[in-house]
């Protein structure tokens, strides 16, 4: 049963709407001064928390266009996680998806977001249990590659894993990025990937291959023939990977 | 065995809590949502301190006093991390924090109306069955009312009795409410149903203008907080007190001497009352 009046609704409504908006509003019985630090504490939550979350986008904007830019979201965007640290991806998507003035003079603006919010995300997504047995060793002959869970593989279009941001932006390009965490520290790595790379991580996220399979087809996708030199550089790469720790050890070929 | 003295956690000291230094609280509290949903570095180090210490929970997103219904995801996660965590006492906050389906993440205050104490108290009856366990509810610092019917000692105590829930009784809260809108504090600890009562929080906060008090967290607790403090546990049974601090970190050791400060006062208060009812 409803037990709330439509009146003290509306009242909780428009207070909530002041604060998001800062439009006179009035409200009976309230006190102006009162009114106008809800204002200010709110947005400020607003702001801290995505300050805190975008540096490098918060450092390049003007301090007009970043306050702007909060303060659009924070009045037309209805955020949705009940987690404050996970607002900063609402942001992002508010970004990306809507028409905003700040994007048709900083086309990369939606990228530098989803790429500060990646490290984030990989920071902080939660442990991913490994089901199955391997060796935490590098021995990539004919074995299976047991690639750290808890990555992304993403595609960008500025080198942002690269360069500071005002060269990345100079050097448009198609960039592969393994980003991932560590199990010791919990610390995040950026790798960058060439495209043979990117073919042979998402093949073993699909299915267990060992490095001859892989070869093997990588041989067939990009039409290398020296198989030998395809395994070579296989090897090596799994064993750099394995070295960072964004690879964990490998898993036995099955037995046939 | 002397009272519980407990801190809130904050990641800028978690080491210093892990390796107990020089801060050394009897428990902490902590803030669900700020470790919800969280793996790798955090969940590590949250761990390595809810082993070593017993957790209370205080929640920022429960948002019992909305005017929609309750996050019913939400609450389900939640009892899951309370569970997990082994949280001894879980506290909210009387006051709303999302409406009109959109999370603002501030404590905004609940119009102090007869129709909301009823709404009120059945969000927390319901939250109370769903989390299969009390909540204690939190006196917020409010800068406005919003066309209030009666006062917020009447609303507290109103919400209280209908929801049959604990309370957690801020003391900071209530003197910066006190001094914000003019009213007696101890005359306002006095209508308070004090048997309710089962954890307290201290804090310090700032005075911004002359006549305005803002509850920030971030400075050290005042000797007027310390002595309305003293008065209301000389009232009331013995219960676990948490020290709060968001920010403006001092050093740790004055951190442990205002956990010092609280459980010289809780000693004199709570000592007595144990010798009187011997």
């Amino acid at each position: 049963m409803r037990t709330l009046n439509n009146y003290t609704e509306k009242l909780q409504h428009r207070l909530a709407e002041y604060c998001r908006t800062g439009s006179p509003n009035f409200l009976p019985g309230t006190n102006g001064k009162g009114m106008k630090h809800y204002r200010r504490l709110s947005f400020n939550i607003f702001n801290n928390t995505l300050e805190q979350a975008y540096p490098i986008t918060y450092e390049y904007l003007d301090e007009s266009e970043w306050t702007e830019l909060v303060d659009g979201f924070f009045s037309g965007h209805d955020c949705q996680t009940p987690l404050l640290w996970q607002m900063p991806y609402e942001f992002y998507t508010y970004v990306e998806e809507h028409d905003l003035k700040q994007k048709e003079k900083y086309p990369f603006l939606p990228e530098l977001l989803y790429f500060e919010w990646l490290e984030i995300e990989v920071h902080t997504m939660e442990d991913i249990d490994i089901q199955a047995e391997y060796i935490p060793d590098k021995h990539f002959e004919d074995t299976i590659p047991l690639v750290n869970p808890e990555h992304r593989l993403v595609q960008l279009n500025y080198p942002l894993h690269l360069k500071p941001i005002k060269e990345a932006i100079q050097h448009p390009g198609q960039y592969f990025v393994l980003i991932f965490r560590d199990p010791d520290e919990g610390n995040v790595h950026f790798i960058n990937l060439s495209v043979v790379f990117v073919f042979a991580l998402e093949q073993l996220s699909q299915q267990d291959l060992t490095i001859n399979e892989l070869t093997e087809m990588i041989s067939e996708q990009f039409g290398v023939e020296d198989t030998g030199e395809i395994k070579k550089h296989l090897e090596g790469f799994f064993e750099h990977l394995f070295d960072q720790q964004a690879v964990l050890g490998y898993k036995p070929k099955k037995q046939e | 065995m002397s009272t519980k003295i407990g801190i809130g956690l904050r990641r800028e000291f978690v080491d210093e809590l892990v390796q107990q230094k020089q801060l050394q609280p009897d428990f902490i509290e902590l803030a669900p949502e700020n470790w919800m949903k969280m793996g790798g570095y955090w969940k590590k180090k949250l761990r390595q301190v809810t082993e070593k210490y017993p957790v209370t929970s205080h929640g920022l997103s429960l948002s019992l006093g909305s005017p929609e219904e309750l996050d019913y995801d939400f609450i389900k996660e939640l009892k899951k991390f309370l569970e997990e965590n082994n949280v001894q006492i879980f506290s909210e906050h009387l006051s709303y924090t999302k409406t009109n389906n959109a999370h603002i993440y501030d404590l905004l205050p609940i119009p102090f109306r007869e129709d909301a104490v009823k709404h009120v108290a059945a969000r927390i009856r319901e939250a109370q069955e769903l989390l299969g366990r009390k909540i204690a509810i939190e006196n917020v610092s409010y800068y406005t009312p919003v066309d209030a019917e009666m006062d917020e000692a009447e609303f507290l105590n109103g919400v209280v009795e209908e929801a049959d829930c604990n309370l957690l009784l801020d003391v900071n809260n209530v003197y910066v409410n006190a001094f914000n809108h003019d009213y007696d504090a101890r005359e306002f600890i006095n209508r308070l149903p004090l048997d309710k009562v089962a954890y307290i929080h201290m804090a310090g906060h700032e005075k911004v203008e002359p006549n305005l008090i803002i509850d920030t967290h971030g400075e050290a607790i005042i000797d007027p907080v310390y002595k309305l403090f003293d008065y209301t546990v000389n009232r009331m049974p013995e219960v676990p007190v948490l020290l709060e601090r968001d920010f403006n970190f001092p050093e740790m050791e004055e951190l442990q001497q205002e956990m010092n400060n609280l459980r010289n006062i809780t000693e004199k208060a709570w000592r007595k009352e144990n010798a009187n009812t011997k």
